[in-house]
């Protein structure tokens, strides 16, 4: 073989090699197609606020472990509420593989909808009636079931523990005494969706058997809007109601509807006063924490589940219920699954702990058929007491930052959609160092709502900051209307300092708010790191309002959550 | 050759080596990538068995083991991989033909690269909870394809792996107040504790226990539920064998509604004995349940709530019997469905029979006694009720496809809307 000859060879040689390479490359494994939005190197798995620490932190830990495994993906935790959840995977292509609710509530409603959408389907003789699933293996790795939490004296004044309390006590004590004030989260929580419907039982007088009718007839809506009327605050989860008991003392609430894990937390937490968990005697419900996959279908979801994430999933649920981890799920106040594990073994937060009964709950309220749950979830608008809300928004020149204002108009566009009852009105304050457009109080309809809507989206930035005044202003237009029977809020925000303000001083502005003539409520919001906090925080305050603070990532998530306190 | 040539030779070499490596190393990566278990080695064979999933601990279990000897099929290693999968959502895709069968116009033996790939996952078996779901199975691909896909008789046949009867659990305290008032636990009982407006006040037991809550699994989730109603037609019609006809009838649709509209409702619970054990008499005092999910569950129910629950066997017996059926089709090959049935001798075995008293199952071997070993949970929990040995002459027969499909339909119109 000639020197040339034996080079065309290696050269052949080479190029054949590479070709097989690339074949076996293209043959093994095309990569699939995969919308971008969707991480197909992750499972993500959406978490209830008060489940996502702890399972961000044992997803973690996994990962560490199955790290370098061929087979896994790392799994990465996003905080939601159960309702956002059910809205997120009813659409194509959510953007987590894996949801854990507080409760199996959500799964239910989950089902009931995807049903509904593929309805179809399942109506032909020839097929059988097995409806489409969207969800499947949905695995509980932990379980509180929801209490009445209760400081121990105030429990104990109403005979606790010889005298059995309940859903009945809670709502009588409530009635006959103002000065008792409870709360609940919002219905988009499963601690909210119980002591509703708790609410709606007792209206109708029954304790099963709750129809659609009974459920929305005048007697029982009579009822459940007296009660509601005697809740403290509304809104958000139970992690929230910690956070604002911490921060504004216990005696912001004598009881409030919670997870039993709310009550050791707590108590773990806060070395003075002691709350206790009380199991309604006429029964409760669990939060039961389920981890379920979410099914994708070729004609709805674009982005297939892949194979290491379905078996990602697996491995995380087996891992979750593992002895170590299962005790960690004690540790942190809840009920493990693994009932290998002992509740009173030493080092439990149930070893001789009175604040909590580990052989309760004895019985559970019966869950109506999906209708009836949606009436509850929804019963804000069947009772919800007329609101009058003004929006005072700060839209000086330091709002000129281009992560600033359009942020801020998106939220309050959002806010605006989010205002739906006949009986609300509605008022826009834009300031800076003077009250550039007020909207004045009008009613919520269409016309109304266009004509706000158009003056955010023509804001502009500029001038100093005159907070005080326009805080001032709002709350004037408020006593003028002197409707009593309303909620009455204002809903502030600033970037920046007052330096503008000539009607009022902060000292004024806080007696004139606590002796107002018609109650008001301040949310106020303290947006970005040079905002006026001292300021912000007081005229919440004195109002037994909220104070929160903002970056520009949150800004818009936050309006949201305070629409959903009206 | 010169030196110069020698030394371009062998470096052309080296880097066609080195891509080819490089290639090889990526190429292994993100195959493993795509599977826990895959093709590593030409000798190799993989397959997939879809499992219920009450057996699926017994059947992981055993599969990890059957891995781990290596057997071998015509030379070939078998890799058993499990896929569980609740029976009744594996229906549910047999049925809208969601794993993706060949389309009747693809040659096996010359199959196109997108069609390879759409058969890489195929279930090469499936383990369903019950021969009913089988036989459910067959009829969508009966209609279009003209022939089962799962067989009733030769080797490919589905053979039980073990069973397991539909079983009364009733927590040990209320079972005693329910036996002093009605004697008998069987469907009229329950029905009658459920309708007793007072609850356990006026059943005897103690008014904090609330309603009688009867436990009935959601047929729509779990066979055991649909298993249940048809346990219930049996007794309600005293007949082994119910008809579309008789499901129809109004006075039974009625009394029918009045149990299952007394049932608690745990949201999306599918109820198993673990939802019992975890949630306790909070959730239910008593209800039908798989025997094999009582027995795992056991201790825990007297760990966590310090009651343990009493068994009684219904009249009209229903049974879970774990059908192991191989697919008959085109997706999976000779040497894959040989690899099945390799799988499911080792299965049905004698050291995997046994084992699997130790997950509360009958073995399905008639010869393996259920106190064969001393860690089955037939012996530990002789006390509570179990019985060795369970009268079949009120075993329900299968009822058809009709039936089964009039009672889903009854119970979505009725109880869940």
């Amino acid at each position: 073989m000639n020197t040339r000859t034996f080079r065309l060879i290696a050269i052949l040689g080479f190029f054949f090699l590479v070709t097989a390479a690339c074949s076996l490359e293209i043959g093994g494994t095309p990569s699939p197609t995969v919308v971008p939005s969707v991480d197909p190197n992750a499972l993500s798995i959406a978490a209830s606020p008060e489940m996502a620490p702890l399972l961000g932190k044992l997803s973690d830990q996994f990962n560490n472990t199955s790290k370098g495994k061929t087979g896994f993906v790392p799994v990465k935790i996003i905080t939601a509420s159960p309702s956002d959840m059910v809205a997120a995977a009813l659409k194509p292509d959510p953007l987590f593989q894996a949801m854990s609710p507080d409760s199996s509530i959500w799964l239910s409603k989950l089902s009931n909808e995807w049903g509904t959408a593929f309805a179809k389907e399942t109506a032909g003789s020839d097929t059988l009636p097995i409806p489409r699933q969207r969800y499947s293996l949905p695995q509980r790795y932990a379980a509180s079931p929801i209490v009445i939490a209760m400081w121990d004296k105030i429990a104990q004044g109403m005979g606790w523990p010889a005298k059995p309390l309940g859903w009945n006590t809670l709502q009588e004590r409530a009635s006959q005494d103002a000065n008792f004030h409870w709360n609940h989260p919002s219905t988009a929580y499963a601690a909210g969706l119980l002591a509703t419907l708790a609410e709606f039982y007792a209206g109708a007088g029954i304790n099963r058997g709750l129809t659609e009718a009974l459920a929305t007839s005048d007697t029982t809506l009579a009822y459940v809007k007296k009660v509601e009327g005697t809740v403290r605050f509304y809104g958000e989860g139970e992690s929230a109601v910690l956070d604002r008991l911490k921060s504004d003392g216990t005696s912001l609430l004598d009881a409030f509807v919670a997870q039993e894990q709310i009550v050791l937390r707590w108590n773990s937490e806060n070395p003075g006063q002691k709350l206790v968990a009380i199991y309604p005697v006429e029964g409760t419900l669990w939060a039961d924490h389920p981890l379920a996959l979410l099914e994708r279908y070729a004609d709805f979801d674009h982005s297939p589940l892949t194979t290491p994430q379905r078996d990602t999933f697996y491995e995380f649920n087996r891992y979750l219920l593992g002895n170590d981890i299962q005790k960690q799920i004690l540790a942190g106040g809840f009920r493990p699954v693994n009932l290998n594990i002992d509740l009173q073994a030493n080092g439990s937060p149930f070893k001789s702990n009175p604040s909590v009964d580990a052989l309760q709950p004895k019985t559970t309220l019966q869950l109506p058929p999906y209708p009836v749950i949606q009436v509850i979830e929804d019963y804000r608008t069947y009772i919800k007491k007329p609101t009058n809300v003004v929006l005072v928004v700060d839209t000086s020149g330091s709002m000129a930052d281009a992560s600033k204002l359009p942020r801020v108009q998106t939220a309050l566009l959002s806010f605006i959609g989010n205002i739906k009852g006949q009986k609300d009105r509605l008022e826009l304050i834009d300031f800076s160092d003077h009250i550039k457009y007020n909207s004045g109080l009008l009613q919520v309809n269409p016309t109304h709502k266009d004509e706000i809507t158009r003056w955010v989206s023509q804001m502009n930035a500029d001038g100093n900051t005159a907070v005080l005044d326009s805080v001032l202003s709002a709350f004037d237009d408020l006593q003028k209307l002197g409707d009593t029977q309303a909620i009455n809020a204002i809903v502030v925000m600033t970037d920046g300092r007052e330096n503008s303000s000539t009607r009022t001083s902060l000292s004024q502005l806080q007696k004139t708010l606590a002796n107002a003539k018609v109650p008001v409520v301040v949310f106020s919001i303290a947006f970005g790191k040079d905002a006026d906090v001292t300021i912000m925080k007081s005229v919440a305050q004195v109002t037994k309002g909220q104070f929160r603070q903002a970056e520009t990532i949150n800004i818009e998530e936050l309006y949201q959550l305070i629409s959903t306190y009206f | 050759m010169r030196t110069r040539s020698k030394y371009i030779f062998a470096g052309i070499i080296f880097l066609a080596l080195a891509i080819v490596g490089v290639s090889l190393l990526l190429n292994q990566g993100k195959t493993s990538g795509s599977g826990g278990l895959t093709v590593a080695k030409l000798n190799d064979i993989k397959i997939i068995i879809l499992s219920a999933i009450p057996i699926d601990p017994w059947v992981r279990e055993s599969a990890d083991k059957y891995n781990a000897e290596k057997h071998k099929v015509a030379g070939a290693t078998v890799q058993v991989q499990i896929t569980t999968m609740d029976g009744l959502i594996a229906l549910s895709k047999w049925d809208k033909d969601a794993f993706g069968t060949l389309p009747g116009e693809a040659d096996p033996l010359n199959l196109t690269p997108e069609q390879k790939k759409s058969i890489e996952n195929f279930p090469t078996a499936w383990i369903a909870d019950s021969r009913y779901l089988v036989e459910l199975a067959n009829v969508p691909y009966k209609a279009r394809l003209g022939r089962d896909v799962f067989l009733s008789d030769g080797e490919y046949r589905a053979r039980p792996l073990a069973i397991s009867p539909m079983v009364w659990g009733i927590y040990n305290s209320r079972a005693e107040a329910l036996k002093k008032k009605f004697q008998t636990i069987n469907w009229k009982t329950i029905h009658d504790a459920a309708m007793t407006k007072g609850g356990w006040a006026e059943l005897g037991g103690d008014p904090a226990w609330g309603f009688f809550k009867p436990v009935i699994p959601d047929p729509q989730k779990n066979i055991g539920g649909l298993e249940a109603m048809v346990s219930a037609a049996g007794e309600y019609f005293n007949t082994t064998r119910i008809d579309a006809t008789s499901v129809g009838q109004k006075d039974f649709q009625a009394w029918m509604l009045e149990l299952m509209k007394a049932v608690t409702g745990l949201g999306v619970s599918s109820y198993t004995a673990e939802d019992f054990a975890l949630f306790g008499y909070s959730v239910g005092d008593g209800g039908l349940l798989l025997e094999s999910d009582l027995l795992q569950n056991m201790q825990g129910m007297q760990n966590r709530w310090a009651d343990s629950m009493s068994i009684f066997y219904p009249d009209f017996l229903t049974w879970h019997d774990f059908p192991y059926s191989v697919w008959v089709g085109p997706e999976t090959s000779a040497l894959q469905k040989n690899a099945a049935i390799d799988f499911e001798q080792y299965l049905l075995a004698e050291p995997q029979q046994k084992r699997a008293l130790v997950y509360g199952l009958r073995p399905a071997n008639p010869t393996i006694k259920v106190d064969a070993i001393p860690d089955s949970l037939f012996v530990k929990w002789a006390s509570q009720g179990v019985l060795p040995v369970v009268p079949r002459s009120t075993s329900m027969k299968s009822p058809d496809r009709d039936v089964l499909t009039n009672l889903l339909r009854w119970y979505q119109l009725n109880v869940v809307k």
